[in-house]
């Protein structure tokens, strides 16, 4: 793995543990506090910082480190999480974020974020512990001043209660990247190193000198609080190839000698290492080299010479954190396990897939309609074979794209928690649906949106407590944040029971803004989608949550370049709803093919009701209105609408006799229905989507294009805007017959 | 990269200037370029003082160095060393490497 690929592995799984930090403070800040939880979180910085620390990401490791320190005391029962602390850790995680997502060099001359660092870090003092290496050292025995021991007696206790790291690293170590530097730095970190000692034995000659591979040993001696995982994980890049022991304090002299046994350095060398670096007294090894040949001597006789390391094998010098180690080992693998059964796949590769299958769908269209031609019934048989498996491969590969929206649903939970505190309101949080799946395109860019919905609704719908009470409603506001499927279509409403929406102030507003004129009469829902208009804000004071005005009008783009659409339900004292509606997919659709005047259009199957035949109807007082039983559904003539004559016809048959507006699709998008008349029905189709470019962008009623199996192009109709247009135009007809009749 | 300069002095002595960076990454090329076969006279004169950045495997070609000096019965003085390596040397309980092997040969200089 080059360091390049590691550095990416670290921030893809940084983020990851940010998210795991950010959902178990949502948890503890509900009130959940347990053990599991506190493992969780602490685990989650502790990973953080020790990757960090692997790559030199000094500025992370620093930061991380007093967090990662009192998520310890907090899992120790030192300290309890309350309020205040969770939301200083709260912005501690979104610190480290941002501390992630800046490179060591940026971090340098970011000013605001050292800042941050250093407010933040002032926030944590009440909790963190003073260490050890920030102070004036003080005497290191004062116990020992009162009883003075024997020097051996010093010896033994000061000996024993550092940890000893042996590092036999991969020789391939500084080519991939690491350099035992950063190691000794991040040890550092995690306490003091005692002694290090650097070993050269295994230096070649110079002519066969490798300057790539490292040649370097290293016994090290460390003073540290951590566990045997936390010092294991300094090494966890590093570890496959590497041989690395690590002996907590205390450990039993013989595990030193079993070491200097299976090093290749020099056994006398080692043991005086050894001595230097604390880890034996020359006293100790003294005796335990005697009781080795004297164990030797009697079991197996002066011939057979037992190993140290099976001498200890019968022995329990097994120490419990050893073992503890070891099961949390376990527990690892059994949850790496778990997650080996996904595979992150780069989304590039997934949109290839896709775009590979559009052109498998438009040739195996050209397939199917060279084999209706040849009247060959089992090759026509073989095809619609070859249609259905095309079928179930393009399904396959969309799913593969799809994410449940519950991902961003949870994300609110804190947004929801921050800007509740920030108003001083209370609010509860309602997720439906979170299963739901949605394009993972649509997912990434209904974001924004969403957030600037639910800060609207909470600064602007939901009231404070003493409103709410006044109302005689419970003091807690509710925000629901729902997904469900409605024909074809995914709908995410985003719903409050505040105050919803005042109609009056609306009108007030968009009168005096200019938005609308003094007798223009609206229904309520054109009134209400007159807060996506730009510059439109009703509230009366401009927060840093909403009510710039900005904000609506980019909600409302955004869903539209989604090809979904937004409505609003509002109730005055009751509450709000929006509602977006989206495709569930942008890449392949279901279409329903049709043409008129010769140019081939395609409706998207999910917005079609119905197909009617147009010339057993008649035209409601001679407008494009027409009484389906008993509904009168406006529509629009696409010939009229794209402006369409008979020259682009190519069949010369349908030339002479122009047939005029034969069918008619009903089509229904939201609550509103409206038809549309074409000249033949071409019946269904599977389209996949081209773009327009951004030429036609102004063009009302196009969505996109797609090619036909048989070369031609066919425009994708955007049913949302041709509704909008016949119902709009039919309002405007309405009102100047009614003007002529007056 | 580093830059290497290795004068052969009349007065029995090499004196080797290093400066610049000397990492992973310059370490075969200047491995390979000027150390590969080199040979000492009696006295080894290093001047480190322009080395910028040193990591493990610069630090593994000067000690490297510094045991060949050794092998070919020769002595070393490092006439004037660097920050970068006065910490790493720190760091790794390396310092006496780094240090003048006996003063006569620093009169010398």
């Amino acid at each position: 793995m080059s360091l390049d690929a590691a550095l990416q592995t670290f921030y893809v799984e940084a983020q990851e543990h940010l998210e795991s930090m950010e959902s178990v403070l949502l948890q503890i800040d509900e009130g959940e506090c347990d053990s599991e939880l506190l493992n969780n979180i602490f685990r989650s910085a502790h990973t953080i910082k020790g990757s960090a620390g692997i790559f030199g990401l000094d500025h992370i490791v620093e930061f991380t480190h007093v967090v990662e320190n009192i998520l310890d005391r907090a899992r120790e029962n030192e300290i309890t999480l309350d309020t205040e602390l969770v939301n200083v850790l709260f912005k501690c995680r979104d610190h480290i974020q941002a501390l992630v997502q800046c490179s060591f060099e940026d971090f340098q001359s970011e000013t605001v974020l050292q800042e941050t660092g250093k407010e933040l870090l002032s926030l944590l003092s009440p909790w963190a512990v003073i260490e050890e290496t920030s102070l004036p050292k003080m005497p290191a025995i004062t116990d020992a001043e009162l009883q003075p021991p024997t020097t051996e007696e010093v010896n033994q206790t000061n000996n024993n209660q550092y940890w000893h790291i042996s590092l036999r690293l991969s020789q391939d170590c500084l080519k991939n990247g690491m350099d035992p530097l950063s190691f000794i730095k991040f040890l550092s970190t995690l306490g003091e190193i005692k002694h290090i000692e650097t070993l050269t034995d295994s230096f070649p000659d110079l002519a066969s000198f490798d300057p790539e591979n490292l040649y370097f040993a290293y016994e090290i001696s460390l003073d540290s609080e951590a566990d045997l995982e936390a010092i294991e994980n300094t090494f966890m890049f590093v570890q496959d190839d590497s041989d690395i022991s690590i002996f907590p304090p205390n450990t039993k002299i013989e595990s030193y000698i079993e070491l200097i046994e299976t090093l290749p350095e020099d056994n006398q060398r080692l043991g005086e290492i050894l001595i230097n670096c604390g880890a034996l007294t020359p006293h100790s090894l003294e005796q335990a080299l005697c009781k080795q040949n004297k164990k030797n001597n009697d079991v197996a006789g002066p011939d057979e010479k037992l190993k140290l390391g099976e001498l200890l094998s019968e022995k329990n010098a097994v120490d419990e954190k050893i073992i503890s180690a070891a099961l949390t080992k376990q527990n690892q693998t059994s949850e790496n396990t778990k997650a080996s059964k996904q595979i992150r796949v780069d989304s590039d590769r997934l949109d290839l897939l896709i775009n590979l299958i559009g052109e498998l769908v438009i040739n195996q269209q050209r397939i199917d309609i060279l084999a209706n031609d040849t009247t060959n019934a089992p090759l026509i048989e073989a095809v619609e074979d070859f249609e259905n498996f095309t079928d179930q491969i393009r399904d396959a590969a969309l799913n593969l794209r799809m994410v449940p929206i519950g991902g961003i649903f949870q994300k609110f939970k804190r947004l929801v928690r921050d800007t509740a505190q920030e108003l001083n309101k209370e609010v509860d949080l309602i997720i439906e649906g979170a299963e739901t799946e949605l394009d993972r395109l649509m997912v990434e860019k209904l974001g924004d949106p969403l957030t600037h919905i639910v800060r609207n609704a909470m600064d602007h719908g939901i009231e404070s407590v003493e409103q709410r009470q006044e109302a005689g409603k419970s003091a807690k506001g509710q925000l629901k944040l729902a997904a469900y499927h409605e024909a074809g279509h995914i709908v995410i409403a985003i719903s409050d029971n505040g105050r919803g929406i005042d109609k009056n102030k609306v009108k007030e507003k968009a009168l005096s803004k200019g938005i609308i004129h003094e007798e223009s009469t609206l229904t309520d829902s054109e009134l209400f989608q007159l807060i996506f208009h730009p510059g439109f804000s009703t509230a009366e004071s401009v927060t840093s949550i909403s009510g710039r005005g900005v904000g609506m009008d980019v909600v409302k783009r955004n869903v539209e370049s989604l090809q979904g659409n937004i409505e609003i339900e509002s109730q005055a004292g009751q509450g709000s709803t929006f509602k977006i509606r989206l495709p569930l997919t942008l890449a392949i659709i279901d279409g329903f093919h049709v043409e008129s005047k010769g140019t081939h259009f395609i409706i998207p199957q999910a917005t079609i009701i119905e197909c009617i035949d147009l010339v057993t109807h008649v035209d409601i007082e001679g407008r494009h209105c027409i009484n389906l039983r008993g509904d009168m559904i406006p529509y629009l003539a696409m010939s009229e609408i794209f402006n369409l004559s008979n020259e682009h016809q190519q069949s010369s048959e349908n030339a002479t006799h122009p047939p005029q507006r034969a069918e008619l699709v009903i089509v229904q998008f939201g609550g509103n229905i409206a038809g549309i008349a074409v000249d033949k029905l071409n019946g269904e189709i599977q389209t996949v989507v081209k773009p327009l470019g951004p030429i036609f962008k102004p063009l009302k009623g196009i969505g996109g294009s797609s090619l036909l199996g048989s070369g031609e192009i066919a425009f994708i109709l955007d049913i949302p805007q041709l509704i909008d247009l016949a119902v709009g135009s039919e309002i405007k007809t309405n009102s100047n017959h009614e003007n002529q009749n007056r | 990269m580093a830059k290497i300069k290795v004068t052969q002095k009349r007065n029995n002595s090499t004196e080797i200037t290093i400066s610049g960076e000397l990492n992973i990454y310059s370490a075969m090329d200047v491995y390979q370029e000027h150390f590969q076969s080199i040979t000492f006279k009696e006295k080894v004169i290093f001047k480190l003082s322009g080395i910028s950045e040193i990591d493990t495997a610069g630090i593994q070609i000067l000690l490297m160095l510094f045991k060949e000096v050794g092998k070919q019965n020769a002595q070393y003085l490092v006439h004037s060393s660097s920050d970068t390596i006065c910490e790493y040397s720190k760091l790794f309980n390396i310092q006496h490497y780094f240090q003048p092997e006996n003063d006569t040969l620093m009169e010398d200089v």
